[in-house]
């Protein structure tokens, strides 16, 4: 009796625990109190901190329970993640409750969520810098996207091993958008330009917003075919809103297929972030190195915003530019609170509404992009 | 390796130098197309006014109400004896009530008669007001 | 195109829907030959039917002595212009023959409810009819529609 026993607590987590587990234990605590008590993206990080604790639950290898053995449930949720199926569907779930219109009255401000995503490039060239592979220095890179299922899409595509510290520093950022961002457009602007008042944007017809995601799908496509999954789920999604004759569609893809998909999606990444696979020296390189992307990656569009000004007759308030990461609608809140500092009747919401789309189509060409050049 | 000869090695600067612009490229196009969506779709509307492809509409001659007939006359009198009666601003229904119980020859399309000769005419409030030119020219 | 669809184009509620919609309340139409003098809706009687004038003239006889007459081909006589809390508010009496399409009023009512996007399109175009046309009617808060916008 003794020994079975002991084989019994030989199997326990308490025996079998490590103290990285409790580690990510405590960090999964963290994100579901950050998700509950400060609302910091709840609907993402308490799926993903809930997935944390599941992932570090030590389990006895052998059994099927653990999220890399093979034959275990969680490893068969996960395949959605791996495999790229999760991201293409929560982007028909973002097209169908997207509206469009800011971005059809505005065009111009589409600028600004390129340039935005040019801090995808320059921290790829620093995850190069500090030893990264190519493939592991794209996936960082698009991090700076702020784009959590482009990021876990272009990973699971070139460096799977990395898809937890990739998705939870990604998911991280996002809902740090509030923290990270407004030192550095306070930093970047002058009181003047954060006080330019925006005239108001034109009315855009229906007919307009329906042949967007046409247009918007082709061109991309044609010019980044990589993207298709996302962008070609993105403007699907859009389609189904704007057709109006396909409400019923877009109901589901906005309501019920984002929402379990975000639950399958979090729970899983959550769960990968295994103690003894995730707390390694990369990880701490590509937590550093997302914090640099997202912080240029602002900078670029708020330094784009004021370069455009040079050349404007209507200048554009260059605050907008730090909505072209494409964390919708987070970045374009922050605009709104940080303009709204300088100026409580300054409404900047709507605006900055576009060049935060723009960044998440333009997140998605930079990674079929850089998918292309890797493969 | 690390630094920039690992960028170099890697062929870093290029791929992103080339990435951005695809990205920008991607953006630009994508901006200039869709500013020009609602210049396309207005141009679409008004296809009928471009020159090159208006068609050649011939100009229906104006429909002049033709004369009235003697009958038609006669009971555009009663209409006004009836009308007579009646308040300057009166009411349309009461007048064809009016024209019911007495007894006129198919008072209802006289009444259409009368308002497409704009002998009777609306006052945008409700009521009609009796055009005393309109009848003199039709029916005198 | 059908003979209701190019009607519904010619009115100004109908012409501005999507072609889709358009077919939509097309489907539900029913065409009717009118006589002179019939009268196709009765004031106190139960609201069954709208409707959209397909040719001819008809008289609007409304309770305070004013009237409208509808002339124009595409011209709705529908929503509070006939009809309140499901009962015909005034009679309608045609002064020639001709034809109108008829859509019953639930059927109506359910489209509008149904389909927001829709319902909006047509209370922005109604609004703007019986203001340019018949601004002497009573534009009621809340149309004969459980529908808000």
């Amino acid at each position: 009796m003794e020994t079975l026993f002991l084989d019994f607590f030989h199997n326990t987590g308490f025996f079998l625990c490590d103290y990285r587990n409790i580690i990510m234990i405590l960090v999964g605590m963290v994100f579901i109190y950050l998700g509950i008590a400060k609302d910091y993206e709840p609907l993402l990080l308490v799926p993903i901190g809930f997935g944390m604790l599941m992932g570090n639950i030590p389990v006895f290898k052998g059994l099927g329970l653990g999220i890399y053995e093979t034959n275990s449930v969680l490893h068969y949720l996960y395949m959605g993640v791996t495999q790229g199926v999760y991201p293409p569907l929560i982007f028909l779930g973002i097209g169908a409750m997207t509206d469009f219109s800011t971005l059809l009255a505005r065009p111009v401000l589409m600028l600004l969520g390129a340039a935005a995503q040019a801090g995808i490039f320059i921290t790829f060239l620093g995850a190069l810098a500090l030893g990264f592979t190519p493939h592991e220095a794209a996936s960082i890179g698009i991090i700076g996207g702020a784009d959590g299922p482009t990021a876990i899409f272009l990973t699971a595509k070139l460096a799977p091993t990395l898809i937890g510290p990739i998705a939870v520093a990604a998911y991280s950022y996002m809902a740090l958008v509030p923290v990270i961002q407004p030192p550095i457009m306070r930093l970047l602007t002058t009181r003047k330009e954060r006080l330019i008042r925006m005239e108001e944007p034109r009315e855009v017809s229906k007919r307009e917003k329906m042949l967007f995601p046409i247009v918007a799908f082709l061109l991309c496509c044609f010019l980044a075919p990589a993207a298709l999954p996302l962008l070609g789920m993105l403007c699907f999604g859009n389609l189904l809103k704007e057709a109006v004759v396909t409400e019923r569609l877009a109901v589901a893809a906005r309501t019920s297929i984002i929402d379990s998909v975000t639950i399958l999606l979090g729970v899983t990444v959550g769960a990968s972030t295994q103690g003894d696979v995730f707390l390694t020296t990369k990880s701490v390189g590509i937590f550093f190195l997302g914090a640099l992307s997202f912080c240029v990656a602002t900078a670029c569009g708020l330094l784009f915003a004021k370069f455009m000004n040079l050349f404007l007759k209507e200048k554009i308030n260059p605050l907008l530019g730090a909505a072209g990461v494409s964390a919708v609608p987070d970045s374009a809140r922050v605009v709104q609170v940080v303009g709204q500092r300088e100026d409580p009747t300054n409404f900047l919401l709507m605006h900055a509404m576009a060049p935060n789309i723009s960044g998440v189509i333009g997140s998605a060409i930079a990674a079929g992009v850089l998918w292309s050049f890797m493969s | 390796m690390y630094g920039i000869e690992a960028i170099a090695k890697y062929n870093g600067w290029a791929i992103s130098a080339v990435g951005v612009s695809i990205v920008f490229t991607g953006l630009v196009l994508l901006s200039l197309s869709i500013s020009r969506i609602h210049k396309l779709l207005d141009l679409w509307d008004n296809r009928n006014n471009i020159q090159l492809f208006k068609k050649k509409v011939v100009e229906a001659p104006k429909q002049e109400l033709p004369p009235f007939t003697t009958k038609e006359k006669a009971s555009a009198r009663q209409f006004h004896l009836l009308i007579n009666t009646m308040d300057d601003a009166f009411s349309l229904q009461r007048l064809l009530h009016l024209a019911t119980i007495s007894g006129l020859e198919r008072p209802h399309s006289s009444l259409e008669h009368l308002l497409k000769a704009r002998i009777i005419e609306p006052d945008h409030q409700g009521h009609y007001l009796f055009n005393r030119e309109a009848f003199d020219r039709f029916v005198s | 195109m059908s003979e209701e669809l190019k009607i519904l184009e010619k009115g100004t509620i109908f012409s501005s829907l999507a072609p889709n919609d358009l077919k939509r309340i097309g489907s539900l139409m029913e065409k009717r030959d009118i006589q002179e003098g019939e009268t196709l809706a009765t004031s106190g009687e139960k609201a069954t039917q709208f409707f959209i004038l397909g040719s001819g003239t008809l008289l609007i006889a409304m309770a305070d002595g004013k009237t409208a007459v509808m002339e124009t081909p595409g011209d709705f006589i529908g929503m509070e212009l006939l009809s309140s809390k499901g009962e015909y508010i005034n009679t309608v009496i045609s002064l020639t023959r001709g034809e109108v399409l008829a859509i019953k009023r639930d059927d109506f009512i359910a489209l509008i409810q149904e389909d927001s996007a829709l319902a909006e399109t047509i209370m922005h175009q109604w609004h703007s009819f019986l203001t340019e046309t018949l601004p002497f009617v009573e534009k009621e808060a809340s149309p004969d529609t459980e529908y808000h916008y």
